[in-house]
């Protein structure tokens, strides 16, 4: 149709404070695609051009506004030596913590996104992705955040208890994880896609405001300063409940925050002026409602967010569930292709 | 001899074919090899062949030409096949000042200086018509290989006309002319002279100068020969070994340079 | 000062953490504005890429600071324009072979021009068929030149703000940015237009044509003058004629040390970028000017040490912009050096007069363009251009469909080859036809083969 913007047109006018066509619409469309597109999930999270067919063939089915390579939140922690179970129906989970107890905390070594673990899987993604289609749909890769690849390392709980009770290894733990997200984005950058950072366990539903703040803002802080050097645009997503830290999240310096179980409203008035925002169907609304309460509930969420001065994505709060209905996401996705700015020409 | 032996490798889009070269004369030259999809592969088979029947273990170096030379990682250095060809052919036939090439997808004319350096040449790399791929596409339309092909086309006294330049379009022209009575020997003849009338037109635009030659493997073709020298005007000679003139030329500047 | 190399953009990547963070800071556009944060641009091809300029991964850059501000700076073009908008200047679209009209915008205060014509850059940048295609959404395409690019912007909303006005040319002018420039005004975009005279005997009608052209750049000015709210300022067109010429001076210099000298101080692609700026100063004149003292300090210093690129020795002349920079770094990498250049933009490279009827200097300087002459008066200026260069060898890249290219190509051509040169002109290949480029890649190695094999020769 003459004079429709493309994805990539729409992210690029969002980010200098232009307004597109309409919002882009970007549900985290991650292991749901091996859904659509027919494999298991290890061979999606463990075969870089079985990812990228999945992500093309989901984004070409669905029509949403870019493409994701995630596999798990691990995978920085196995490249640095943790153990993941793969699972043909769900995704990876911490098998086997690489520092069972911190004795051999100084032994870590940063790696290499080239060979371990699976981040060359997502390399070889990216890039396959770029090439096919980068001209007209950005491609985003997740990096976990340094708190959560911390607690890849050490076990959840472990790490939760190492913050209290043994702050320096914690810090020593994050810091080193911080270099190797660092190193990680570098080569997701080279190979054409634009890293996305995710804290899930920095989240309110698992920590404190206190050890946001002392353990995973000055690191997110740390890994969106290496990367406004090179100018690039960044979204933070964290999940849950994110209610309690809103106010830190400008801190951070995310120029995008992707949120999940916050009222929009609330994230609209706290932080909006300052912060484009993402989000935040429920992945559980695409699990349980039928496609009528998800439009509704999509239009709710996207007159607000169509509202903020700083630009708005129409997005679930979190994953969209591997199992969804493909018509219940359809029905959130053509919705939001509904939507349309007055700004602009 | 001086012990300085050198090896060209032609890797053609359909085929390939290597020499051996000790300065003087050709020592062994493989048969030709299909290219296929793995270059490489098949070069090396070529070069392994030549070498063993020129009884040499190793040469002192490998230049690769053709369409696929990127390929061939045990060369020591690739030339285009403009260059090898103007090389080559003027080692055969020294007095040459026009060479014309057809290859298997694409068509070139060469204007020479003395020595076989290059002084203009132009292309036709967009489009099959006026290739070997034509010749090749036509014959099987009937039935015939292409050797068979040009030699029904050789006896022919009156060759149609053919206007579609393009190959999709040539075939069902072909075959609408049979339909209407038109002889296999005038039809084959008609698509012989629409590939010379092709390139000679192309050729035209150099200002070609006598005498000329004609190179590739499409050379060993009679009737083209003689619808070249016709739409050119001027005399075609044939090197002795047309198919090799690039694997010949890369093999020269392997010893001498450029 | 490092030793002059061409580098790829995993490495300027690499190179990029080593440049101070004040650095950074302190390299900024519309330094009038300085809080403004969006204002840095001193980033490295990487930045860029990820953004969906996908050429940029298979480009090669030249090593240099300098260098690398260039490259910030054209590439945040774009950017920039909108941020103009966002500032409360005026945007004013200046399209067809303008070269005098620029300056007259910029006299106003507040007030860029930006060039949609170069968006015929943007599908090879990209890799993309995307502004082709929409293009095409409106009857113009294959057989149209790349320019068409603009039509599927002015379209698409996304690549440009809406100009406060475009002007553009009308008369003796290219027919394809005439058709593209008929089609944006048909869709809603209203068109200043402004006549350029057909190429008649210049010498002869000089003081006809001077006057034709000034009463319309009085007009334009009246119209800027509504647009901007400000009145014509003398002083203010004074000053900004001055930086032009400046800004003409360095790149004529720029170009000038390029071609002569032992070796090749700086990289085509580069070189390229420097020519283009003479059309509207990549939205901002005086960090235009900034960028290009910079490079020029570079090349100077480069001269005067001997310091260049290795390898790359074949002396060529280069004939119409190459919409796919990819071609110069070709040539670059087999062994070429481009010692000069005809990019069809003359209408930027002669001098101002200083002094006298501010529109009546524009009307002069106009018509010193060789856009103006003959196809014989553009192949003398290029036979100039070939003396001068000492050229071994000339490249056309023509664009199919273009109307510069059919007409022109060919008395170039024979002229070039009665001259003695041996000459190549190919179409360049919109982006995605692989296999074609790779046929035109085939043409170029033979052609600096054939050059070499000459050169050779006559050495021997």
């Amino acid at each position: 149709m003459r004079g429709e913007m493309n994805p990539r047109e729409r992210w690029s006018l969002l980010l200098i404070d232009e307004f597109p066509d309409r919002p882009p619409v970007f549900p985290l469309v991650t292991s749901h695609a091996a859904n659509v597109f027919g494999c298991d999930l290890i061979q999606y999270c463990t075969d870089g051009k079985i990812l990228a067919e999945a992500q093309l063939a989901a984004q070409r089915y669905y029509g949403h506004d870019g493409l994701s390579v995630f596999t798990d939140v691990g995978i920085i922690a196995e490249a640095f030596g943790s153990s993941y179970h793969l699972r043909e129906f769900d995704v990876p989970i911490l098998d086997q913590p690489v520092l069972s107890d911190l004795s051999n905390i100084d032994s870590l070594q940063i790696p290499d996104p080239g060979s371990n673990g699976r981040l060359p899987v997502y390399l070889e993604a990216i890039d396959l992705l770029f090439r096919r289609a980068g001209d007209v749909l950005p491609v985003f890769a997740y990096i976990p955040c340094p708190f959560t690849t911390a607690a890849g390392l050490r076990g959840v709980e472990n790490f939760l208890i190492d913050t209290m009770m043994n702050p320096e290894a914690a810090h020593l733990m994050l810091d080193i994880s911080c270099r190797a997200a660092e190193r990680f984005c570098d080569e997701c950058i080279l190979a054409g896609a634009l890293p996305i950072l995710v804290d899930p366990l920095a989240s309110g539903s698992v920590i404190s405001r206190r050890s946001f703040k002392e353990f995973a803002a000055p690191y997110q802080r740390n890994l969106i300063r290496c990367l406004h050097r090179y100018d690039l645009d960044i979204m933070l997503h964290i999940c849950g409940d994110t209610s309690n830290m809103l106010d830190l999240i400008p801190g951070t310096g995310a120029d995008l925050f992707s949120f999940d179980q916050v009222d929009i409203n609330a994230v609209l008035d706290e932080i909006g002026d300052r912060v484009r925002l993402v989000g935040n169907l429920p992945p559980n609304n695409l699990l349980a409602s039928s496609s009528m309460s998800i439009e509704e509930n999509t239009d709710i969420i996207l007159s607000k967010g169509l509202k903020n001065p700083k630009g708005y994505v129409l997005s679930t709060g979190c994953e969209v569930p591997i199992k969804c209905e493909h018509r219940k996401l359809q029905a959130m996705i053509n919705l939001g292709k509904t939507a349309r700015y007055e700004n602009g020409w | 001899m001086d012990g300085r032996i050198t090896g060209g490798i032609d890797i053609g889009s359909r085929t390939t074919k290597a020499l051996i070269w000790d300065g003087d004369r050709v020592l062994s030259r493989s048969p030709l090899f299909s290219t296929g999809w793995a270059p490489e592969e098949s070069a090396l088979r070529a070069f392994e062949r030549a070498l063993k029947d020129a009884g040499c273990k190793i040469v002192s170096k490998v230049v690769a030409t053709g369409y696929g030379r990127i390929s061939v990682s045990f060369a020591d250095e690739s030339v285009t096949e403009i260059t090898a060809h103007a090389r080559g052919i003027s080692r055969l036939l020294p007095e040459i000042r026009t060479l014309i090439d057809i290859g298997g997808q694409d068509s070139k004319v060469m204007l020479l200086e003395e020595g076989g350096l290059v002084i203009d040449f132009a292309m036709n790399d967009r489009c099959a018509a006026g290739s070997g791929k034509f010749l090749e596409f036509l014959a099987l339309t009937m039935n015939l290989s292409v050797e068979e092909f040009a030699e029904l086309a050789y006896t022919s006294q009156n060759p149609v006309q053919i206007s579609s330049m393009c190959t999709v379009f040539a075939e069902s022209e072909l075959l609408s002319m049979l339909a209407e009575g038109a002889s296999l020997e005038d039809v084959a003849a008609g698509v012989h002279r629409s590939i010379a009338l092709r390139v000679a037109q192309m050729a035209r635009t150099l200002h070609p100068n006598p005498p000329a030659a004609f190179s590739g493997g499409v050379a060993l073709n009679r009737c083209i020969v003689k619808e070249l020298a016709r739409a050119l005007g001027i005399e075609v000679k044939v090197p002795e070994i047309p198919e090799y003139v690039g694997a010949l030329g890369a093999a020269i500047i392997a010893r001498e340079g450029l | 000062m490092t030793e002059p190399r061409q580098i790829d953009f995993r490495e300027w990547h690499r190179f990029f953490k080593k440049i101070p963070e004040e650095t950074v800071e302190e390299t900024r556009y519309y330094r009038h504005l300085p809080n403004a944060e969006w204002s840095q641009y001193l980033f490295p091809p990487s930045t860029h890429m990820v953004y969906g300029n996908r050429l940029l991964r298979k480009l090669l850059f030249d090593n240099s600071p300098a260098a690398l501000r260039l490259w910030g700076f054209v590439l945040s073009e774009g950017e920039r324009i909108y941020r103009a908008r966002q500032a409360g200047m005026k945007v004013v679209a200046v399209m067809g072979d303008l070269g005098a009209v620029t300056p007259l915008v910029y006299s106003f205060p507040d007030t860029i021009a930006f060039y949609p014509d170069c968006l015929w850059w943007t599908p090879f940048l990209m890799e993309s068929r995307v502004l082709f295609d929409e293009a095409a959404e409106y009857g113009l395409g294959d057989d149209c030149c790349f320019v068409r690019a603009a039509l599927g912007a002015f379209s698409k909303k996304a690549y440009f703000p809406r100009p406060d006005l475009s002007i553009a040319t009308v008369g003796a002018t290219c027919d394809d940015m005439a058709a593209v420039i008929s089609e944006a005004e048909l869709i809603g975009n209203e068109i200043h237009y402004f006549e350029l005279p057909h190429r008649n005997d210049i010498e002869s009608d000089f003081d006809d044509l001077k006057n034709f052209l000034a009463e319309q750049y009085r007009e334009l000015s009246a119209r800027l003058e509504d647009i901007t709210g400000s009145g014509f300022s003398r002083e203010h067109f004074r000053q900004t004629v001055k930086k032009v010429n400046r800004l003409r001076w360095l790149i004529a210099e720029c170009k000038r040390l390029c071609g002569d000298g032992e070796k090749n101080p700086m990289g085509a692609v580069e070189m390229m970028d420097i020519e283009f700026s003479a059309l509207s100063y990549y939205g901002d004149l005086k960090e235009c000017l900034a960028v290009l003292e910079g490079s020029h300090t570079e090349i100077a210093l480069r001269r005067a040490r001997g310091k260049g690129y290795s390898g790359q020795d074949i002396r060529l002349l280069w004939l119409t912009p190459p919409a796919d920079p990819l071609l110069l770094n070709y040539a670059e990498e087999l062994g070429g050096r481009i010692v000069g250049t005809e990019y069809i933009i003359n209408q930027t490279t002669p001098l101002f007069n200083e002094e006298g009827d501010p529109f009546e200097i524009l009307a002069e300087n106009q018509l010193q363009a060789s856009l103006m002459g003959s196809s014989d008066f553009r192949v003398k200026l290029i036979l100039n251009e070939l003396e001068k260069s000492r050229a071994e060898g000339a490249i056309i890249s023509g664009v199919f469909g273009s109307s510069h290219c059919p007409y022109e190509t060919v008395p170039i051509v024979n002229a070039l080859r009665n001259a003695g040169i041996p000459t190549l002109a190919f179409d360049v290949v919109a982006p995605g036809k692989k296999r074609m480029q790779s046929q035109v890649f085939n043409r170029m190695e033979a052609f600096i083969e054939s050059l070499r094999a000459r050169r050779k020769r006559h050495a021997g």
